[in-house]
């Protein structure tokens, strides 16, 4: 017998179905199985039949969270908002008015006098 | 799907041995096939699509089981034809050994002899619900044939 031999073997088949005899399944059993496969599918089916959702129905599935959300956000926003036009404005300490002052001195000193006076001038 | 029922469940049986796993796996093939309904080709025929998705199902539940499935032989099984006690007797020992052997088998191989000698499928059919080629099936019709053939050897070899 080769590698390509497809004829069925007589002793081998008889000795399987020996073995398989016992394994006869009913048509009552069937449509048991049948029933119970339906009615596990019923619920995929459904979904399947059920025509895709307008765009609207998003938005408006998220309208109960996303309003109180939306308007708790606009009350915090507006509260810290007043908060800081209202308040004073903070007075400078020493050190910083110090510096102020050197940095608009430097910027009202004419370049030469930054000149050293060793230096030859041109 | 009452269309292909029957010979779903069979090839189920094929696969698993059992009727509660064949059971399960014929629904769990059915429902697989609709929630992928998409990826189905309708100038296709049905049968071999789901066919492909009982065969790697029941495999994969198959290989992944430590225990090979064994099942005793039950009395009115041997055909006696020379019907002496003895003569039966033998015969009886020869088919549980042949049993033994079937059930050796690599799964794949075992559901391989079973759909050509058994079921009449062709190797081009077993091919495709494998996802193996011509080849390979032949291959595994001639390893599985072989073995079994050695197991029933005592009757060729001239006993009861």
């Amino acid at each position: 017998m080769t590698h390509d031999d497809r004829s069925k073997d007589s002793r081998v088949a008889d000795a399987l179905r020996q073995l398989d005899r016992s394994r006869s399944v009913s048509a009552s059993d069937l449509d048991a199985l049948t029933n119970r496969i339906v009615h596990e599918a019923s619920g995929l089916l459904a979904q399947r039949r059920a025509p895709d959702p307008a765009w609207w129905e998003y938005p408006a599935a998220w309208a109960r969270t996303l309003i109180p959300l939306g308007a708790l956000t606009a009350i915090i926003a507006a509260a810290i908002l007043v908060r800081t036009i209202a308040a004073p404005p903070a007075l400078a300490t020493n050190s910083e008015r110090a510096m102020s002052d050197r940095l608009l001195l430097s910027l009202v000193t004419p370049v030469e006098d930054h000149v050293s006076p060793g230096l030859p001038r041109r | 799907m009452s269309r292909h029922i029957a010979r779903a469940h069979a090839l189920a049986v094929r696969v698993l041995h059992q009727r509660d796993d064949a059971d399960d796996l014929v629904q769990d093939a059915f429902l697989a096939a609709l929630e992928h309904l998409e990826a189905f080709d309708v100038s296709r025929p049905f049968w071999p699509w789901l066919a492909r998705i009982i065969a790697n199902r029941g495999l994969d539940i198959a290989s992944s089981r430590a225990v090979r499935y064994t099942e005793s032989l039950p009395d009115d099984l041997i055909d006696s034809r020379s019907g002496t006690p003895l003569d039966g007797a033998v015969r009886r020992e020869i088919i549980e050994r042949f049993r033994r052997e079937l059930a050796l088998l690599p799964p794949r191989q075992q559901l391989i002899i079973q759909l050509v000698e058994l079921d009449g499928y062709d190797v081009a059919e077993i091919a495709g619900m494998l996802s193996l080629s011509p080849s390979t099936v032949r291959w595994h019709v001639h390893a599985a044939r072989q073995r079994l053939r050695d197991a029933l050897s005592p009757l060729r070899d001239g006993g009861p």
